[in-house]
């Protein structure tokens, strides 16, 4: 299973809908469910699943989901 | 929404300033405004106007708001990693919250503004309004009246005859001086703000005929003993009303309540009953879902002492 993969499982948790999928131009303008608190969710859900730790400046500078994909697999 | 936005520049400019920061917060904002009472709509107009009339900018009064959001966000964050919150204890906090007078202010203003844009707390300042009594007279105490919108409200809607406030921030007292002054600044009934621990305080022996305290408990390593310092000061037909969180990190937060049923407990078994209640889940959640995914949760309480 792929990053984007990964990813889609995980907004369809968080944001309980099946139509979300994780692309690279995707971000939180395009999901009605994503605001402040299920962006936190989405971000610890993040770490705890790739086993990584991203600090609140790398979380702040996030405009979409293609750049978070690259700041995970930076970690990876 | 438009109406609101046309018919109010200063909230237009303020809702602009947010989202110029952080857009994110459009759907969240947005909705919020929309949701507002017109007499809600021209009080926050209001209370901006004042604040720009105190000498504090457009872009400062954005400013406190987003301090609001950013330490709330990096709080938030720190507590779904760690389950608990960061401080736990007073002194952790005191210095760079409390006596800071520059984050105070900021924080204090910001906090305002969430009255009227965090949905929870615009519920709970509706309670507060609907259950204050119209008739009773006598003498009201509030505890932590912070930027002193509860207690401004207070004097404005209820016919009490003496208001005493009790704050441990010389910020938070000056604030509150600041706003009854600017409201009512040929006020005849004694008011007196003073700057103090309300468990050391030297408020008179009571019984008070309505004492308030909201978001004080979650500031505080026994909250315990403020409620049985308030039952202590209330008598049987004492108005006591008080409002807390569970799951809410914030700054300033030390003590955690992980669900409603232990702030219920702690009021019991001061000696106070819960007359009526507010239960606000998370903005979008079900209580049951706040409960199990240890999000935020907002209450309020009518209490009586216990009989």
């Amino acid at each position: 299973m792929n990053t984007y993969d990964r990813l889609t499982e995980i907004f369809q948790e968080i944001f309980d809908n099946d139509d979300v999928v994780a692309t690279p131009e995707l971000s939180a303008h395009d999901v009605d469910e994503w605001d402040s608190l299920s962006h936190i969710r989405v971000i610890v859900t993040v770490e705890e699943a790739f086993g990584i730790r991203l600090s609140v400046s790398e979380i702040s500078n996030l405009t979409n989901v293609g750049e978070m994909v690259a700041l995970i697999e930076s970690k990876g | 929404m438009t109406s609101i936005l046309s018919n109010t520049p200063h909230i237009a400019d303020f809702r602009q300033g947010i989202l110029d920061e952080n857009g994110m917060h459009q759907g969240f904002l947005d909705p919020a405004l929309a949701s507002l009472t017109e007499d809600e709509v021209r009080e926050l107009s209001d209370y901006i106007t004042y604040c720009l009339d105190g000498g504090v900018d457009m872009p400062e009064l954005v400013e406190c708001y987003r301090t609001i959001l950013d330490d709330t966000f990096q709080e938030q964050l720190n507590f779904m990693r760690t389950k608990a919150y960061r401080h736990s204890t007073f002194a952790e906090v005191a210095d760079s919250v409390y006596f800071n007078k520059e984050y105070m202010t900021r924080y204090m203003h910001g906090l305002a503004f969430t009255a009227f844009i965090w949905p929870n707390h615009v519920e709970m300042r509706r309670f507060f309004l609907k259950s204050l009594p119209r008739e009773k007279t006598g003498h009201y105490l509030e505890i932590g009246p912070g930027h002193g919108f509860y207690f401004m409200s207070a004097m404005k809607q209820g016919t009490f005859d003496r208001f005493t406030g009790v704050d441990i921030s010389k910020t938070s007292v000056e604030l509150t001086r600041k706003i009854v002054g600017h409201h009512f600044p040929k006020e005849n009934r004694p008011v007196e703000i003073m700057e103090s621990d309300f468990l050391q305080s030297t408020v008179s022996d009571g019984p008070f005929d309505a004492i308030v305290m909201g978001e004080v408990l979650e500031h505080v390593e026994r909250p315990q003993d403020f409620l049985a310092r308030i039952a202590g000061l209330a008598g049987p037909e004492t108005h006591i009303f008080i409002t807390t969180c569970v799951n809410a990190p914030a700054i300033d937060h030390i003590y955690l309540y992980r669900n409603p049923d232990e702030v219920t407990a702690m009021i019991n078994s001061a000696g106070l009953e819960v007359r009526e209640s507010y239960t606000g889940a998370y903005f979008g959640k079900s209580l049951e879902e706040s409960r199990r995914l240890n999000l935020p949760i907002n209450v309020a309480y009518v209490l009586e002492k216990a009989r």
